[in-house]
């Protein structure tokens, strides 16, 4: 406990010494440490923490103020990448469809320079199929790109929207 | 108070190999972020544009050497931290985890500037800001795996064991049987938590043990893992490295 007589010496310090970047670094830690230590017990948070992985977590702001959140390897995630629709994924069994494990961040597959590379050349349609698992809790997102001849006379760059959402 | 300035040199040198151990992926990134633009209505316009990507991405990289002069050291530091908050929120780099690290380790590298500024920081003070940041880095990582695929395995072998071409898998694969590599993911798993709990708890550490320790997980996980991860943990290491230094000079 040594440790945290010192984590108080220091915020106490940082109070009354007129340090407010080592005030605000302290809180700042504290409220996402506060944050980890609530997620397997918020549903809620949860849900939004998945969906931030498939850039679904709204407003922007919230979704910004939890980047610097440590969020490496969390979840289980999936991804499926197909030129065309494939409909209910969510009731085929993981198995019966070729998704690829992914450590984080699932939307990647398209905004990634990888991920544009490997899933963005040529032209046409593409859907993003995203699935992340948190103990009980399941998300679902598509996400589809339309890229049209992004490097040709007149060039347009991809658009990228939700699949249940108009071109 | 440490007789013996700060090293905070350390703080930039870890900076400057996150960024420019990314350098390769980042510059050929680049170009296919300039030659495949995505629209796209989560991210702010400006936050998808290429020349904000390149500012942010190739600024710190180079003028941030300049803050290993000590004088120049705060505008480097925060030069740096400005690259790394913009990089975690543009669409191109918003999913990379060494700026996550990189943005705290910069602001903690400030802070300690400043605190040297006014007088100086007791080392044990400094120890216990490293120990919380490392101890919330490894928290978050810890609790987003408590789901049955860590625990039994599964993601990792899925995402490693089963056919990425990092030395520590290559080496399983060819060692072991199907059947015993799929359990090797599953030790390899709860060992990973393992460490990642141990870690989590820094803050309650005696400084030098806890501080000691962390530099052999993070360099452990490292070299267990993927050499990408050496951008990742760079900065937190090099916090780490100072504040042992710090305590083993004499006070004044």
């Amino acid at each position: 406990m040594r440790g945290l007589r010192q984590l108080l010496a220091l915020a106490r310090a940082a109070r009354t010494a007129r340090d407010p970047l080592g005030l605000g670094l302290l809180l700042a830690l504290a409220g996402y440490g506060a944050l980890a230590l609530a997620l397997p017990f918020w549903p809620a948070l949860g849900r939004f923490e998945m969906a931030r992985f498939h850039l679904d977590a709204k407003p922007f702001a919230l979704w910004a103020c939890l980047q610097p959140y440590p969020w490496m390897y969390n979840f289980e995630n999936w991804v499926l990448v197909s030129p065309t629709p494939l409909g209910a994924v969510a009731e085929a069994p993981l198995g019966s469809l070729p998704w690829r494990a992914i450590n984080h961040q699932s939307a990647r597959a398209f905004t990634w320079f990888e991920g544009r590379g490997a899933n963005l050349g040529g032209t046409g349609t593409r859907y993003l199929y995203m699935r992340t698992r948190y103990r009980d809790q399941l998300t679902l997102r598509c996400l589809r790109a339309d890229v049209l001849d992004p490097a040709g006379e007149g060039a347009r760059p991809a658009a990228l929207v939700p699949c249940d959402e108009d071109p | 108070v440490s007789e013996r300035p700060l090293r905070l040199w350390l703080v930039v040198a870890g900076l400057l190999v996150t960024w420019w151990s990314r350098f390769p992926l980042s510059a050929r990134g680049l170009l296919v972020i300039r030659d495949r633009p995505l629209v796209d209505p989560f991210f702010p316009a400006w936050l998808q544009r290429f020349d904000v990507a390149c500012a942010a991405y190739l600024v710190p990289g180079t003028l941030g050497v300049l803050a290993l002069h000590p004088r120049l050291r705060a505008q480097g530091l925060a030069l740096f931290a400005l690259g790394a908050g913009v990089l975690l929120v543009h669409q191109a780099a918003y999913n990379d985890a060494s700026f996550v690290t990189a943005l705290w380790t910069s602001l903690i590298g400030l802070w300690l500037w400043r605190r040297e500024q006014r007088g100086g920081v007791p080392p044990e003070q400094a120890a216990a800001m490293t120990q919380l940041f490392v101890g919330v880095l490894f928290l978050g990582g810890l609790v987003g795996k408590l789901t049955p695929g860590y625990l039994d395995g599964s993601v990792f072998f899925d995402i490693y064991f089963r056919d990425r071409d990092y030395l520590p898998f290559r080496l399983a694969r060819s060692w072991l049987e199907p059947g015993a590599l799929r359990s090797a993911a599953t030790v390899y798993s709860r060992f990973v938590l393992g460490v990642e709990l141990s870690l989590a708890t820094l803050p309650l550490w005696p400084a030098r043990l806890g501080l000691g320790f962390a530099v052999l997980g993070l360099c452990g996980l490292t070299l267990l893992s993927n050499p990408y991860l050496i951008s990742v943990v760079a900065g937190p290491l090099s916090l780490c490295v100072l504040c042992l230094g710090a305590l083993r000079a004499p006070s004044r």
